[in-house]
């Protein structure tokens, strides 16, 4: 096809510069238009999730700026805690926190916590559970995951904070045992962070 | 113009027309078995089949234009670089596009609207047409087989979703805006469809079915093959 008027070695190589000078002119124009109103679906999203997080729970910040990351030392700990105030006191807690313990991966959580140590609400930000089975984790699928508002450490007894499959206190959902478990066992162990180490926490409240 | 594609392809009695051969004859996922792993991995409902069809589409069309416009330029060493560049770029722009405009359809197809890139039917065409054919025709290309590809993923995405969820047309308001809540034929809700079709072993299955569907209606069709065709199964 190409073999009589062969482009010269600088003709290729104006032509390949040419492309990318092209392509990447383009990206920067769609980048340019898109760009605000990714970063607002981005923080509209992380914003509608948190305030499913404090139900009944009164707060006068910005949950998602008041994030910290923490530094997990052991496996469980939470990586991150979102901190709600009213009139610069501590209102409510919202910890993120990653289990290894899940069917198909990880599972990555948030546990919303009263000054009570109650339990306000846990959400499933991000799992590989199957589709149809241990998928029902998400608040959007079934009811499972609100069984955990209003509990607290002691609320049922450490030996029964597991599935009913397993002889615990919670409900199990059928055929996902595991993911019960995963689940479960992250909320309390995020309960026990909170409760040995909310002292420790920076307080950045009175600022926010 | 198919020396580089696999020769599968069922013997064509004549030249088809660019649209029947992209959609039919050649269809990248039903003949061709290219682009699969989006396939099978999304198909999990209508919308995000169509969603991903429409980037793969917009994806073709862009590179097979381009690529075609190019062509008096593009020297055997840089043929594929310059694609594969122009096929990034489509697709990071149509991902941009998507997490602004699409942000929850964005959310849910994930990786694989960045692996539209590695479609191989997108390179395909790009190396087996766009580079010998005017601009016009390239863009006629692209579209056979870009809604060739798109239908397939429909096809597939209705059976899934039908058969899985017990609906079709479930979330159309992520892509078509809050009008299209109502679209939803059957049950969101309630219903325990059969799991096997949402899991990708159902997807293979499914897709066999297609293939083998697809397979039977071309031979019925073309009763003049038949000899030719009998004889390759005996063989």
């Amino acid at each position: 096809m190409n073999g009589t008027d062969r482009p010269a070695a600088w003709q290729s190589i104006a032509a390949l510069a040419a492309s990318a000078l092209l392509v990447s002119s383009v990206l920067v124009v769609v980048d340019h238009f898109s760009r605000p109103r990714i970063e607002a679906e981005r923080r509209a999203a992380a914003e509608a999730l948190l305030a499913q997080m404090l139900p009944g729970i009164d707060y006068d910040n910005s949950l998602a700026a008041s994030f910290t990351a923490l530094h997990p030392v052991h496996a469980g700990d939470p990586n991150g805690v979102y901190r709600a105030s009213h009139k610069g006191r501590p209102a409510a807690w919202v910890y993120a926190v990653t289990t290894g313990q899940g069917y198909g991966g990880a599972i990555e959580l948030l546990v919303g916590v009263d000054p009570a140590g109650r339990i306000t609400a846990v959400r499933v930000t991000d799992h590989r559970e199957t589709p149809g089975l241990g998928d029902r984790i998400e608040a959007g699928k079934s009811t499972w995951i609100t069984q955990f508002e209003g509990r607290r450490l002691g609320d049922p007894p450490a030996a029964a904070w597991r599935p009913n499959r397993l002889g615990g206190a919670f409900e199990t959902i059928s055929g996902a045992t595991i993911t019960s478990k995963a689940v479960t066992d992250a909320v309390r162990r995020v309960l026990e962070y909170d409760t040995a180490h909310r002292g420790d926490l920076p307080a950045v409240e009175k600022g926010q | 113009m198919s020396a580089t594609l696999p020769a599968a392809q069922a013997l064509p009695a004549k030249p088809a027309m660019p649209l029947a051969a992209g959609i039919w004859r050649d269809n990248p996922a039903l003949v061709q078995l290219l682009g699969l792993c989006p396939l099978l991995a999304i198909t999990t409902t209508v919308t995000q089949a169509l969603t991903l069809g429409l980037v793969t589409l917009f994806t073709l069309l862009a590179s097979n234009t381009l690529v075609s416009l190019l062509r008096r330029w593009l020297s055997p060493e840089i043929r594929i670089a310059v694609a594969v560049l122009i096929i990034a770029g489509a697709v990071s722009a149509a991902e941009m596009i998507l997490a602004a405009w699409f942000h929850e359809l964005y959310l849910r197809l994930g990786i694989y609207v960045p692996l539209v890139v590695t479609n191989c039917t997108i390179l395909a065409r790009a190396e087996a047409y766009a580079r010998h054919h005017p601009p016009l025709a390239a863009l006629r290309d692209g579209a056979a087989y870009g809604v060739g590809f798109l239908l397939a993923l429909l096809l597939l995405g209705t059976l899934r979703e039908w058969l899985g969820h017990g609906s079709v047309l479930r979330d159309a308001e992520l892509l078509f805006g809050p009008a299209a809540a109502g679209w939803t034929i059957g049950s969101v809700t309630g219903h325990r469809g059969l799991l096997l079709a949402l899991l990708p072993p159902g997807a293979f299955i499914l897709l066999a079915l297609v293939i083998a569907a697809r397979r039977r209606l071309e031979i019925r069709a073309a009763p003049r093959i038949d000899a030719t065709g009998a004889a390759q199964v005996a063989r």
